[in-house]
């Protein structure tokens, strides 16, 4: 799998936005310091994804699941995100329910797919761990 | 080769779900501002990462969000301190060696 090393940046745009809109008015970033902010962020999301892991192992599963991301968080002193990320996860889960019920009003069939998704990832789970 | 592929369509949807939707049903700004896809690609570069849940990767991707803007502000701190008005690269690596939290991005920045 060979990824090319730009595909780990996280896009500039956006990534602006996020900073200018957390910062107050008239504060610039320069652009080195807007790189590392950026890189940063990668960094953290694979330091965060190796945490995870080990919960995940220590479970012994193969997948991550999203306590494993809240146990990471606590784990590696980030604590004061996990409440707001809780409150988010949840409009999150609010509002693939209502996209589910609109996709059920007009085409009827694959319903459950959607719901049933972190079902079908254990199901791989299971299946990876008969061929090995 | 992907072992998921629903979930990889799912997750195309969730996006659309976060970004778009959420702003044409409520008006409210997007629930999710960084690509769900990138943040998952990033991810798997992890040897010990398999499978990830739907809700494992919104996590992920808002934290790295909520991240961003806790370094920004905590660089911000080390710029008022010199009394300019641009943060700048030595300003974050201030708030990497000040910042507990931080710690493990010491060295990793250069």
């Amino acid at each position: 799998m060979a990824e090319k090393l730009e595909d780990l940046n996280l896009p500039n745009l956006t990534v602006q936005k996020i900073i200018k809109d957390a910062l107050p008015d008239g504060v610039n970033v320069g652009k080195d310091a807007r790189s590392a902010l950026s890189r940063a962020t990668s960094i953290f999301v694979l330091y965060i994804t190796s945490q995870a892991s080990k919960e995940a192992q220590k479970a012994n599963r193969k997948t991550l699941l999203g306590q494993d991301i809240i146990a990471a968080l606590e784990e590696l002193e980030f604590e004061e995100f996990v409440e707001p990320l809780q409150v988010m996860l949840k409009e999150f889960k609010d509002l693939k329910q209502k996209k589910n019920k609109t996709k059920k009003n007009s085409e009827g069939g694959d319903v459950e797919m959607t719901e049933e998704i972190e079902d079908e990832a254990v199901e791989e789970e299971e299946n990876c761990e008969t061929h090995e | 080769m992907e072992e998921y592929n629903e979930v990889d369509i799912e997750i195309v949807e969730s996006e659309k779900i976060a970004t778009s939707e959420a702003t044409e049903a409520a008006d409210k700004p997007k629930l999710i501002k960084l690509p769900l896809t990138r943040i998952k690609h990033i991810m798997k570069m992890d040897p010990d990462c398999s499978l990830i849940s739907q809700d494992a990767l919104f996590l992920v991707t808002k934290s790295a969000e909520m991240f961003l803007e806790h370094l920004a502000k905590e660089s911000v701190k080390f710029m008022g301190m010199g009394k300019r008005k641009t943060v700048q690269k030595r300003d974050v690596d201030a708030a990497i060696d000040n910042v507990p939290s931080l710690c493990f991005l010491d060295g990793a920045l250069e």
